[in-house]
């Protein structure tokens, strides 16, 4: 009788204290980028000034989504805010680079939200699902465009809470300012020095950078230019750390689905498929084979035997060479179509057909003759 | 004769042309943003980069091969989505545009995140055309397909898109879709509209739906006395959250 007594008592003391602890709906998700950096905390405003860096993800601004329950987020991500698995807020690829997850957030007294106020910021979240990815920093904020740390605080701020309050621009105050030196192809390899502030009052931090004016990046107030940093947001006494209880990481590495066929024979010559000819050669397929009959026609027939003579190409380094030779009129004929177009080059043949006809008959009547 | 005086030289023209273009393109980036977008072995954003600059040149002859990136199936799903935004930015040509929407929508392969890009862009093309479609998606079984659908005929109006969310309203049962719906009426503002949306701040039971009713009545740019009357008494609803977008009349 003890013995069952005593059973009884452990068991509902187990369930009791086994209470399921989910993360609340609506709370915000920070990680950092590469190598565990992010601005404002572990780096300078060193932000990147070439599309080479950029292409290897330099910029490390760090990430923010937002729960909405069912582990699931929506966050803005390029080209657009998308929602997905919470597993995908950092993929296997990113953990793999060293970004870290920095943690959850609520506001301050989220508990005492009514329902239906966090049920408006999940269905304002769902309205903004689609909706592009501002990829110049111009408008984070939407109601249009959004950048990740833009996408929540709009969200928020569209439920009567604002996790910003100090305003928009900051001039340095609670943070930090660098002068930064850019070297790079941007700067055509001289110093350039900008200015740069992280501020972590308010929202919007200012930064000087080679590129900032033609590529029109970032927010312009009183002739200077402003970013929104995800680390910014993180700082703020409005928002509190909560525990994580649902999975945030090791999603798919990629969405796409990476079979594709590409220009075999070229790519064998040049021994890489990044060679800048390659690139000129795509353009002209899109441009003008993938555009006519004869032109599918012809790719029909290199896509069957251009793999196989592809690999055979790879073996000998002197076809790799006459392939390359070969090649160059080919090319050449392709820069002068995408340039001039199709039809000065057709007027030109034309014109040459002519001229040696008319030097054909001109030779043979003086042969005659 | 032909080869010694054209061929030859014509080739050899072609060879010096192509010797002097590759020496002169060694160690730049020259591609194109067409070159660049439909290149795969660059990252996606580079390439998301060089899409949104191919919508941003203004340049028609960019949609053919924007319409193919979108349709390839093989394509990275990102690439496909900024090819979506693109087009639907440019808008030209529209028949083209939406018929390669459609046809992407439709395939069962294509992913949800697409679909709903797909749907919105639908909306900001306001594709009365696709009418058909959004009937169907906003009649499907996924409740977010539904949600975009419902945002999208807001975004399009008109008394056919009214219709069809009216329609739908009486019959939804996810909150979530209903309060869009309501929303995407609030979106067209007509004295039926304001008749519906007044029949939901007094009946439907669930507080998200009736503060989106109440929002959107307030929005209203010339408010019938009904609508007046249904706020005024929702400014006694049991909700706080309902109460509280009714007082926005108020002010």
């Amino acid at each position: 009788m003890k013995k069952t007594v005593f059973i009884l008592i452990l068991v509902s003391f187990v369930f009791a204290s086994s209470e399921v602890l989910a993360l609340q709906r609506g709370a915000i998700l920070y990680h950092t980028s590469k190598d565990d950096t992010i601005y404002g905390r572990t780096a300078a405003l060193e932000l990147p000034c070439s599309a080479i860096q950029l292409a290897h993800r330099e910029m490390k601004s760090g990430h923010v989504g937002l729960y909405i329950g069912n582990e699931r987020i929506i966050h803005a991500v390029a080209p657009s805010v998308e929602e997905t698995a919470s597993v995908n807020f950092i993929p296997q690829s990113y953990l793999d680079e060293g970004c870290h997850y920095l943690g959850a957030k609520v506001p301050v007294g989220f508990d005492a939200w009514l329902e239906e106020q966090v049920d408006q910021l999940i269905l304002l979240a769902r309205e903004q699902v689609g909706k592009p990815y501002d990829i110049q920093f111009r408008h984070q904020k939407g109601p249009d465009t959004f950048t990740c740390v833009g996408l929540v605080e709009y969200l928020y701020e569209q439920v009567g809470y604002d996790i910003t309050p100090a305003g928009y621009y900051a001039g340095g105050a609670g943070g930090l300012t660098y002068t930064q030196t850019y070297n790079c192809e941007a700067t055509l390899g001289f110093d350039w020095a900008g200015l740069n502030t992280f501020a972590e009052l308010v929202e919007f931090s200012s930064f000087e950078h080679p590129l900032a004016d033609s590529l029109n990046v970032g927010m312009i107030h009183e002739d200077r230019r402003y970013m929104f940093f995800p680390y910014t947001q993180y700082m703020q006494s409005t928002i509190v750390d909560v525990a994580t209880d649902i999975p945030v990481s090791g999603g798919g590495a990629s969405d796409g689905d990476g079979d594709w066929n590409d220009c075999f024979i070229a790519t064998a010559a040049y021994g890489t498929p990044l060679h800048p000819h390659l690139g000129l050669l795509r353009e002209f397929r899109e441009r003008y084979l993938r555009t006519s009959s004869a032109g599918l026609l012809f790719l029909s027939i290199y896509e069957r035997y251009g793999p196989s003579l592809a690999a055979l190409i790879n073996q000998y380094d002197i076809l790799r060479g006459l392939t390359r030779i070969a090649l160059l009129p080919v090319l050449g004929l392709c820069i002068l179509i995408l340039h001039t177009g199709p039809l000065p080059l057709i007027a030109f043949s034309v014109a040459l057909c002519v001229l040696v006809v008319y030097r054909v008959r001109r030779r043979r009547s003086l042969q005659e003759a | 004769m032909i080869l010694r005086q054209i061929i030859i030289p014509l080739i050899s023209a072609l060879l010096i042309l192509s010797f002097f273009s590759a020496v002169a393109d060694t160690g730049r980036d020259t591609a194109t943003d067409l070159a660049k977008a439909q290149d795969r072995i660059r990252s996606v954003e580079d390439r998301l980069d060089a899409i949104r600059t191919m919508g941003q040149s203004g340049d028609e002859r960019n949609s053919g091969p924007l319409l193919r990136m979108l349709r390839d199936k093989r394509e990275e799903r990102r690439v496909r989505a900024g090819a979506v935004i693109t087009l639907a930015e440019s808008g030209k040509p529209r028949e083209k545009i939406i018929e390669a929407y459609e046809e992407v929508y439709r395939d069962r392969k294509t992913g949800e995140n697409l679909r709903y890009t797909i749907l919105l862009s639908l909306g900001t093309l306001k594709a009365t055309e696709s009418q058909a479609l959004l009937a169907e998606a906003l009649s499907g079984d996924d409740e977010r397909i539904r949600f975009k659908a419902a945002q999208a005929l807001g975004m399009i109006g008109g008394d056919d898109a009214v219709n069809l969310l009216v329609s739908r309203l009486e019959l939804e049962r996810d909150r979530m879709v209903r309060a869009q719906i309501v929303r995407a009426l609030g979106r067209n503002e007509t004295a039926s509209v304001e008749g519906v949306l007044v029949w939901v701040l007094k009946t439907d039971p669930d507080p998200l739906v009736r503060y989106n009713a109440a929002l959107s009545l307030v929005q209203f740019k010339s408010l019938g006395a009904e609508g007046r009357e249904a706020l005024r008494v929702a400014r006694e609803d049991p909700s706080p959250m309902v109460r509280k977008g009714a007082q926005e009349a108020g002010r």
